[in-house]
């Protein structure tokens, strides 16, 4: 009994003090992008490097204390593979030609807590060892679809994104006006109460409850415009987090701990609504004109050569 | 057995050509159009117009949108990795083509298709027929291999500096796309008639997206008075007829 009311106060008095810092314990993957001056000779597989981000999308340093840290990388085949960080960084070479998935899990102890960061994100590789993978690039397979994948066993907490309802023309990324669906998975479960944070580079913060089915969906805002004065199809960056605790004792490497908690974060980007530099009136009204103006020219051109037939006189006389 | 045997060579024999490839249209044009949606993925290499912007519901990819992907890289890259991906496009995209030979568009192209119901129209309507003269007929052919030469330089400009010329803006990497009728009509039966827009991100996108708006009206006009009016100009065309020699069935 004691104990149960020692874990119930430590929870509350967990959840009460953590979450004014919760954002400031996100951690999230980031992609460290070459420059394209760089990598274009090279004949060999390009090695693809991550960083482990700490803190929000405003102000945020890359974390480096990563000792327990491990990363599973899925590929398109769901072939699953285990990678250690070193040195804060994360590297791998991808052999095909597609969509991987990183997950990453990392576990302290603090205060007789245990702390799950995990952070899942998806690349897509443009390129691929042809030699490994000639069936694939003959086959061309094209609905390789990233959304609303299988929670990974792996992980136990887990943030998955749902194909998102496009508003748009383009089908490869999401804009400002899409709604983007999430479910949020502990053990294999859809969990309806846990809430998602949403937090954008802007500065945009929300917080979002599950539908009925455990659905999170918010149509992603257009929050700022000041960057688009200067690239009209600028990206931006936004962070989905959930957190979950878990009322668990245990023991982790020599630490005890009376409760766990999970923190899942999702880095994605998004780019600001084609139809703010896009007219779908003056499309229509082009096709339309056109087919107007060359409808006219072609019946008049029909009637100026259309030949009168000519009067006949009969001579009687 | 044998007057079995007689007998279907009797019914092919004497098969009414046009309702068989009236009814193959409509069933090739369901599946290139709606396959997805039950998903049929005959992947991105067909020698024929089945359109990425279709989204969800296209049942596989023209390879002139792979094509230019193709090529919009460095030539050291594509000297490796990018060279190889290449020749196993085009070699899959002649394996395609040699099944069917120009039978692609004459009984499978949903392009085609939309133009052939087209002139069914017109002539339900009693409105007569356009026709080139001979002496045009010739001069508009090579507008396609002016388009197909346009289609496979482009993308390379992109990527490189041929000739010391600088690199040409990154919004004509599928100029093809971007004029192609069917990327605007092939949507538009599923339900989606986004691609019917102008850009104004960019100049180089607001010439494209505005000649695509221009060919997309000039497609509808000019296939409800002329048949197959389109195929004069398709680039498609072009790059199959390098391929036809040696094709499996002869047309």
């Amino acid at each position: 009994m004691k104990n149960i009311i020692y874990k119930t106060v430590l929870l509350i008095g967990m959840a009460c003090v953590s979450l004014p810092l919760f954002a400031d314990d996100t951690l999230w993957l980031d992609e460290v992008k070459k420059k394209s001056c760089c990598t274009a000779g090279s004949k060999e597989l390009e090695v693809k490097a991550f960083t482990v981000k700490k803190g929000t999308l405003e102000e945020s340093e890359t974390e480096r204390n990563l000792k327990n840290a491990i990363v599973y990388i899925r590929d398109m085949d769901n072939n699953i593979t285990k990678h250690n960080v070193i040195d804060g960084k994360i590297s791998f070479s991808p052999l095909y030609k597609g969509n991987y998935h990183l997950f990453l899990e990392q576990k302290s102890v603090r205060d007789e807590v245990l702390y799950v960061h995990l952070s899942s994100l998806r690349v897509y590789n443009k390129e691929g060892d042809i030699s490994k993978s000639v069936l694939k690039e003959m086959r061309g397979k094209t609905n390789d679809s990233q959304y609303g994948r299988e929670p990974l066993d792996q992980i136990p907490f887990e943030i998955i994104m749902e194909r998102p309802i496009r508003k748009h023309h383009i089908n490869c990324c999401l804009y400002s006006g899409d709604i983007a669906p999430f479910k949020i998975y502990y053990k294999g479960v859809v969990q309806k109460d846990v809430p998602l944070k949403v937090s954008m580079e802007s500065g945009w913060n929300a917080t979002i409850q599950a539908d009925e089915e455990g659905m999170t969906s918010f149509e992603i805002p257009r929050s700022t415009y000041a960057a688009t004065e200067k690239e009209k199809k600028h990206s931006e960056k936004m962070i989905v987090e959930a957190s979950y605790d878990v009322n668990e004792s245990g023991i982790y490497g020599t630490e005890k701990y009376h409760a766990v908690r999970y923190v899942m974060s999702l880095p994605l980007s998004f780019g600001a609504s084609p139809l703010e530099y896009e007219s779908k009136v003056l499309g229509f009204a082009t096709a339309i004109g056109v087919m107007l103006v060359f409808s006219l020219g072609l019946y008049y051109n029909r009637r100026r050569k259309r030949k009168t037939p000519k009067e006949i006189y009969f001579d009687e006389e | 057995m044998t007057k079995n045997k007689f007998s279907l060579r009797r019914a092919v024999n004497n098969m009414n050509l046009v309702r068989f490839r009236f009814w193959f249209q409509i069933v090739a044009f369901a599946l290139i159009v709606y396959g997805g949606y039950i998903g049929l993925d005959l992947g991105d290499k067909l020698p024929t117009f089945a359109c990425v912007f279709n989204g969800e519901g296209t049942g596989g990819k023209c390879y002139v949108g792979e094509l230019q992907h193709d090529l919009k890289h460095p030539i050291d890259m594509f000297m490796g990795f990018a060279g190889y991906a290449f020749l196993i496009s085009l070699g899959m995209f002649a394996v395609w083509f040699w099944a069917l030979n120009k039978g692609w568009c004459g009984f499978v192209c949903p392009l085609g298709t939309m133009q052939d119901w087209l002139t069914m129209l017109r002539e339900k309507s009693k409105i007569r027929y356009s026709e080139y003269s001979w002496a045009n007929r010739g001069k508009i052919k090579s507008i396609k291999y002016i388009l197909l030469i346009l289609l496979l330089l482009l993308p390379v400009m992109i990527a490189n500096s041929v000739f010391g010329l600088p690199k040409l803006p990154n919004g004509l990497s599928m100029p093809f796309c971007d004029i192609c009728p069917g990327r605007m009509m092939i949507p538009a039966f599923t339900g989606h008639f986004n691609q019917f827009y102008i850009d104004f991100s960019s100049k180089t996108d607001m010439v494209m997206t505005a000649l695509g708006m221009i060919i997309t009206g000039l497609f509808l006009v000019g296939s409800f008075v002329k048949k197959r009016f389109f195929c004069y100009f398709c680039p498609m065309a072009a790059l199959q007829y390098i391929f036809s020699k040696p094709a499996l069935l002869k047309l």
